[in-house]
């Protein structure tokens, strides 16, 4: 992060409210400063990174890194931090993606170097998931993977989604459209006899 | 999820209301991002390029608690412009930056007064004690506004490292006591 080289007065700005979300063994939660260099160094990983989107340079990762809080603002979701909860360290993200030229709101999950192997983005997706149907009243998701990325096929069948199609993403090129199963049949907005909850 | 769009200052000149770049201008700064104009400013942008853009301003306006403000003429709340302190990833600086986003609108001094305002608010609610503005050297219309401003050529200055801005000049501010 840029440090406010000479700007030594009022901060004035604008605050965003992003919730918290807990699991088990993991916060999900809004980006914070802090979490600018682990983002970074995922973003510049090539081998890592060449599913979610390798950025060529720090200057590049720090605009991502603004874009996902913008997003917040404009859609009211993005994606979240998620920080392994015995030590308070960022470990990944997760969230829900929209920006201009999406074909619709997709759920995504990264997890960074030293945390792979824990069912981190599992754990994590599944929470994100939840929330967009339970609080953003989603009635649908989609994740769009990268032919080749195996291990993130494999995460989303675990989810329960299924291969749709395959499409031409404005900034990704081809990818596969997975299909996520829908809140009804995640159990998520009926009752326990199974009828759709009332709101009053 | 809430945004307070109370905590971001609200500028005022003889013409031109300043405020936050927010959600109500992704539309027209979409539309002003994908214009040919734009090419002195790394533009133009894919819509979608554009679009990351805009939400990009808002979250520095959350990271820094400083940011880009549209202009808006009396009784009218469509931005006009832009005109405001820049920090992006890269920048060794802060920036002030200006634009008009209308070209029927350019050439009536709404850029002048805006940065007038925004430096006048940097060097005073944020007691910053120097600014620049980084120009294309083929930008003839930011480098006479530079010049009345009251800018100098700083050959000094280190300009962004940032792919594809080689070249550019780098114009330094009055300082406070001077401006």
């Amino acid at each position: 992060m840029p440090a406010l080289s000479g700007c030594g007065g009022v901060r004035m700005s604008l605050t965003l409210t992003i919730p918290r979300l807990e699991t088990g063994r993991l916060v999900l939660r809004g980006p914070q400063h802090d979490d600018f260099e682990p983002l970074c160094a995922f973003l510049l990983d090539r081998e890592r990174s060449w599913g979610f989107g390798t950025e060529r340079d720090r200057a590049k990762a720090w605009r991502w890194f603004a874009c996902n809080i913008g997003h917040w603002a404009l859609h009211g979701y993005g994606y979240f931090t998620i920080q392994w909860k015995e030590t308070g360290q960022p470990c990944g993200i997760t969230g829900i993606w929209n920006p201009e030229g999406w074909p619709e709101p997709e759920i995504g999950w990264v997890v960074f170097d030293g945390f792979e192997g824990r069912g981190i983005a599992f754990e994590g997706a599944e929470r994100a998931r939840r929330w967009a149907y339970e609080e953003l009243g989603l009635a649908t998701l989609t994740s769009n993977i990268v032919p080749g990325n195996d291990r993130s096929v494999a995460l989303a069948e675990r989810l329960g989604a299924w291969f749709e199609r395959e499409y031409d993403n404005v900034e990704m090129g081809a990818e596969r459209l997975y299909r996520h199963p829908s809140p009804a049949d995640l159990g998520i907005g009926a009752d326990n006899d199974g009828s759709p909850e009332a709101y009053a | 999820m809430t945004l307070r769009h109370a905590d971001t200052p609200v500028l005022e000149t003889e013409r031109l209301r300043l405020r936050a770049f927010d959600a109500r201008d992704v539309a027209r700064g979409v539309n002003y991002l994908t214009q040919v104009r734009t090419v002195y400013m790394g533009g133009p942008y894919s819509r979608a390029a554009a679009w990351d853009h805009c939400a990009g301003l808002i979250g520095h306006w959350a990271i820094h608690g400083f940011g880009l403000f549209v202009l808006c003429l009396e009784g009218d709340d469509q931005a006009i412009g832009d005109c405001g302190l820049l920090m992006p990833g890269g920048y060794p600086e802060i920036e002030l930056g200006w634009g008009i986003w209308d070209p029927a609108l350019e050439g009536r001094g709404y850029a002048r007064e805006a940065a007038r305002a925004v430096r006048a608010h940097a060097y005073g609610t944020f007691g910053l004690s120097t600014l620049v503005s980084y120009i294309d050297p083929e930008n003839a219309r930011s480098i006479a506004l530079a010049e009345r401003l009251g800018c100098t050529l700083d050959a000094g200055a280190a300009i962004p490292d940032l792919p594809g801005w080689t070249g550019t000049i780098v114009y330094r501010h009055p300082a406070p006591e001077a401006a």
